[in-house]
């Protein structure tokens, strides 16, 4: 009885050999496709549109088989740094521009200046600005798959019931402020522009599009000290509180525009298809109005793309997947399917593109005619910490704590400190 | 209360009226507790049945819309099977790991005498007591040089022994009476036979209170599995429920809807677990 | 019994060698995960609290002491011991003094009882972040149920809105806090009463003692190593807080919600120093540590058996 089951034991065990064995020839046999892997955080349309654009790159290139894997925006940043630490890198991955300076710094983005030059892609077409946000030792680590800048949305409804046109041009910070009290009803929790109170990012990075906007900078030019307890920097602070004195805007959470809460809002090219589908009210886009001894200006954010791995033919392989990805026609194809806004001037010039955001979405144009400009956030590696300590003391000056140019000179005095 | 009728009907009218207003008032208390308690899942719950237009719009808390269609696109927005496959696996391998190891230890440290047993029992508390983002990154570190990255592993054996496990059965095995170990050892069983014959049978309350807790905590964990699993296949459904909360927005209804669902387990899980929980709470926290 | 007392203590003395080893061996499984999985990392953030380390240069500087001492002088590290200290006292102090008035309803002999246990504990079965969603979600100005509930029984909502008013949004955090607490602690004591002896009450009964008496001379005084070990466990769980924050609040407004658990989490994730998250991470276990401590030793650690 027990020599029945030792023979059938081995004679499984040795069936699973074999067929293990065959299984491995077969393979071994057919060229083998590099694998690669590739973290990336757009979700939703934009998911939808990374995932289609990979499924077809990988039928055309059967020689190599990239697997897109979502990684939530919340948690990439301290995945891809664990994974540096860990040593298990994904071979590419696309994150955040903001990030792009930090990530620079840990050695682990392969440089790309060796493979730019020898496929002989055309950076003069990309915007600068993105460009320069990769740049680190002299090197370029990565490149610009997509960008968004922010501008004003009005809620068409509020306004006509508040006896406002909302197709009438709004030039200058004094009509935006008028706007925005008319429009706002506070019995109703109706707000007339929201602004992003929170701290954090969100707070630097709105209060940046006023600061630029007056003429002022954030950092100095060699990024070793804060440029913005300025006279712009005070302007763009007293604008603000002046929002909140008039009844403008009063001190709340954030997302009241697309509970149809708020009259304006300064927001991101991205939310124009967010808010198509699921906005229940009329909307329309215009360019952010500029002080009257200002300048046109707003912020950008967007994706840039990077290599990770060590191995050269999966380098070589990721490059080639990059340069078609940032080539124009895949361009104009990505971004007419999520709303991102051109990396390149080749594509924001392309008549088509043009006529198809007329047709399909005009109110995507005031953020592709703005995309110029558009000023990029100090690249430098604390600019996380810095901006949490800017916006925490600005926030503490929007509460009536501090009054502006104490507010502005203590957040210099934080910035500066973390700068050394 | 009128004073017009006979001394002991009024007596007893007095004291039956004094009873009913006074349980009137414990049931109010208790209502109004109880609506605090339950408003959010009633908003969870509505939430979830309601249309993505209406999201930001009244009905609140009474579902009056039904809208299956979001449980439906909730499940398919990811491979959610595979998901709730990888958290039952998880779950079940640190249920186990969690039951048996905490009893062992905690039998050790109720009733064997060995030097530096207090010690070692302050050392285990002392773990509870440190913030988890602290030994996040070294216990990463060591996850990635044994190579369990992606692996159930990973998730199951660095939470396999919980000190709030040993703790909790430490205080229950204390009250079960000395004798029958020792009519035990008479009859030549040894320490460890004790265990697993006498003890651990006559636990089974603990251990189920022990096994809800274990179950509630891996079932709703997030940032271990967030850390170490990279491959999609593996996620859990925590990890599966995040994705509903995108850079660009936030799916409302979808999230909701995968909420309810991911919760129904952890309900189920208590209410049949309910009877040994009490008893067993009862227990071990009562007796000196 | 007491015949067989010498022969027992006969047993115990033969026995204790045969102890060590049952020991051991019944401790091995526990200890070394231990050691490999908690143990060991502890050590290691202390000795990444020394250095100043950005999560993957291969250089770590020595930087001695500075990390600490950079705590200690830091305001917002204060600010954030007393946010924690006041959220830890709110939860602890109402989850237990709530859940034990309402153990002690539950305790008389009313009907749904079982029914109430389930919906109180409710709250504690589910996962803390999408709870916290949830919260954040009513108490979202205008649309948010707390709102419209306020707004149909004829008051106004503070204005600025719920959590972003200093006054009210650490309130509202410990309101959460709470509810996910208070099921937890209910059950505890309910079943803590339910095995103090009727002869008891009967006795202050006829001593002549009231509901509020029975309660104050049986209740609470029979009830206390209960007590104790909730407050422990509670003051454990609040300090260390940070989900519910970082989902609610993020530390806003103006900080009255900053808890020490956040910074850590921002050193850590989001600014990278991990040498001076690890210096905190080792400032907030010393803190919670002596904390017990002295609650262990001060109210007796005889009553919890230890």
């Amino acid at each position: 009885m027990k020599r029945t089951v030792l023979c059938l034991v081995a004679a499984i065990l040795a069936a699973a050999f074999v067929l293990q064995g065959a299984g491995l020839a077969r393979v071994a046999r057919a060229q083998d496709p590099i694998e690669l892997t590739f973290w990336n955080y757009w979700d939703g349309k934009n998911g939808e549109t990374i995932q289609a654009l990979v499924d077809r790159y990988n039928a055309e290139h059967p020689d190599v088989q990239i697997e897109n894997v979502f990684v939530g925006w919340d948690e990439l940043l301290p995945k891809l740094q664990l994974a540096v630490t860990g040593g298990d890198t994904p071979d590419l991955a696309a994150a955040d521009m903001v990030w792009m300076p930090y990530l620079a710094t840990s050695g682990a983005l392969a440089p790309l200046d060796s493979f730019v030059e020898a496929s002989g892609a055309d950076l003069e077409d990309f915007y600068s600005a993105l460009l320069a946000v990769n740049t680190y030792d002299g090197q370029l680590h990565g490149l610009p798959v997509s960008t968004n800048n922010l501008e004003l949305f009005i809620n068409s409804d509020l306004f006509e019931a508040a006896g406002l046109d909302p197709a009438a041009p709004l030039a200058t910070w004094t009509e935006l402020q008028d706007a925005a009290v008319q429009c706002a009803n506070p019995e109703q929790g109706v707000i007339g522009i929201e602004l992003y109170t929170q701290p954090g990012e969100g707070l630097t990075w709105q209060f940046q599009v006023y600061l630029w906007q007056a003429g002022g900078e954030f950092l100095n030019e060699d990024l070793t000290a804060a440029a913005f307890n300025s006279e712009a920097g005070l302007q763009a602070l007293n604008y603000w509180l002046d929002l909140i004195d008039s009844g403008a805007y009063t001190l709340s959470d954030w997302g009241l525009f697309g509970q149809g809460q708020a009259c304006m809002v300064m927001d991101g090219s991205w939310m124009v298809g967010i808010w198509a589908e699921t906005a229940p009210f009329a909307w329309t886009t215009a360019s952010m109005p500029s002080p009257e001894d200002g300048q046109p200006a707003t912020n950008m954010g967007g994706e840039h793309i990077f290599i990770m791995t060590d191995d050269e033919a999966k380098q070589q392989a990721a490059w080639d997947f990059i340069n078609w990805f940032t080539s124009t026609e895949v361009q104009l194809e990505w971004d007419q399917e999520t709303g991102f806004m051109p990396i390149r001037d080749s594509v924001a010039t392309d008549e088509g593109y043009r006529a198809w955001i007329e047709e399909t979405e005009p109110r995507l144009l005031p953020f592709v005619d703005m995309q110029q400009y558009a000023h990029n956030r100090p690249p430098v590696e604390q600019y996380a910490e810095i901006s949490d300590a800017f916006s925490a003391v600005i926030e503490r000056a929007l509460y009536g704590q501090l009054s502006p140019e104490d507010a502005l000179a203590e957040a210099e005095a934080a910035v500066n400190a973390l700068l050394q | 209360m009128s004073a017009e009728t006979l001394p002991l009907a009024a007596g007893v009218q007095a004291r039956l009226a004094r009873v009913k207003w006074s349980n009137m008032l414990i049931h109010a208390a208790l209502i109004a507790g109880a609506l605090v308690m339950i408003v959010p899942f009633l908003w969870m719950l509505t939430l979830s049945l309601k249309p993505a237009a209406l999201t930001h719009q009244a009905p609140y808390l009474i579902p009056t819309r039904f809208e299956l269609a979001n449980y439906e696109a909730a499940w398919q927005a990811a491979p959610f099977a595979r998901y709730y496959f990888n958290s039952i696996v998880m779950t079940a391998g640190i249920v186990l790991g969690q039951v048996l190891l905490s009893s062992l230890a905690a039998y050790a440290f109720a009733r064997l005498r060995f030097p530096g047993r207090e010690v070692l029992f302050l050392v285990f508390l002392a773990t509870m007591m440190v913030p988890f983002h602290v030994i996040l990154i070294p216990s990463y570190l060591i996850i990635d040089r044994l190579g369990w990255i992606d692996s159930y592993a990973a998730l199951i054996v660095p939470r396999m022994v919980s000190a709030f496990g040993i703790f909790l059965l430490r205080q229950y095995y204390q009250g079960i009476p000395r004798e029958l170990d020792e009519a035990a050892m008479i009859d030549g069983a040894s320490r460890l036979g004790i265990w697993w014959r006498i003890i651990l049978p006559l636990s089974g309350p603990g251990l189920a209170t022990l096994g809800i807790f274990a179950f509630m905590f891996a079932w709703n964990d997030f940032l271990w599995p967030l850390v170490v699993i990279n491959d999609p296949n593996m996620r859990t459904v925590q990890l599966g429920l995040a994705m509903f909360q995108g850079r660009y927005g936030t799916q409302w209804t979808l999230l909701m809807a995968g909420t309810v669902t991911a919760t129904l387990p952890t309900l189920l899980v208590f209410l049949f677990g309910q009877r040994w929980f009490i008893q067993s709470v009862a227990q071990s926290g009562v007796k000196g | 019994m007491s015949v067989l007392a010498p022969v027992r203590a006969g047993w115990r003395r033969a026995n204790r060698q045969g102890d060590l080893s049952a020991a051991a061996l019944a401790l091995a499984p526990a200890v070394i995960l231990f050691a490999i999985f908690n143990i060991y990392p502890l050590i290691y953030s202390g000795f990444l609290s020394v250095m100043e380390w950005n999560g993957f240069s291969p250089e770590r500087t020595y930087v001695g002491l500075d990390n600490y001492r950079a705590i200690f002088e830091s305001a917002q590290f204060r600010n954030a011991l007393v946010v924690t200290f006041k959220y830890t006292a709110g939860v602890t102090a109402s989850s237990v003094a709530i859940g034990l008035v309402v153990a002690v309803l539950l305790n008389a002999d009313i009907r749904g009882r079982n029914l109430y246990r389930l919906i109180y504990f409710l709250p504690v079965v589910t996962s803390t972040v999408a709870a916290a969603v949830v919260w954040r979600y009513l108490m979202t100005p205008g649309t948010g149920y707390a709102d419209v509930f306020l707004r149909n029984l004829g008051l106004t909502p503070p204005s600025p809105a719920w959590l972003r008013n200093p006054d009210w949004a650490l309130r509202i955090v410990i309101l959460v806090g709470l509810w996910k607490r208070l099921g937890f602690n209910i059950v505890v004591f309910l079943a803590g009463l339910q095995n103090i002896p009727k002869d008891f009450y009967e006795a202050a009964t006829v001593d002549g003692a009231g509901p509020w008496g029975r309660f104050r001379y049986v209740t609470i005084p029979l009830i206390a190593p209960i007590t104790l070990m909730l407050v422990i466990m509670s003051v454990i769980d609040a300090f260390l807080i940070f989900d519910v924050v970082y989902v609610m609040t993020e530390g806003g407004p103006v900080g009255t919600t900053e808890v020490v658990g956040l910074l850590l989490y921002r050193q850590a994730f989001r600014y990278f120093n991990l040498g001076d998250a690890s210096a905190m991470g080792w400032v907030i276990f010393a803190i919670v540590f002596v904390a017990t401590l002295i609650q262990w030793k001060y109210f007796g650690a005889r009553e919890t058996g230890l």
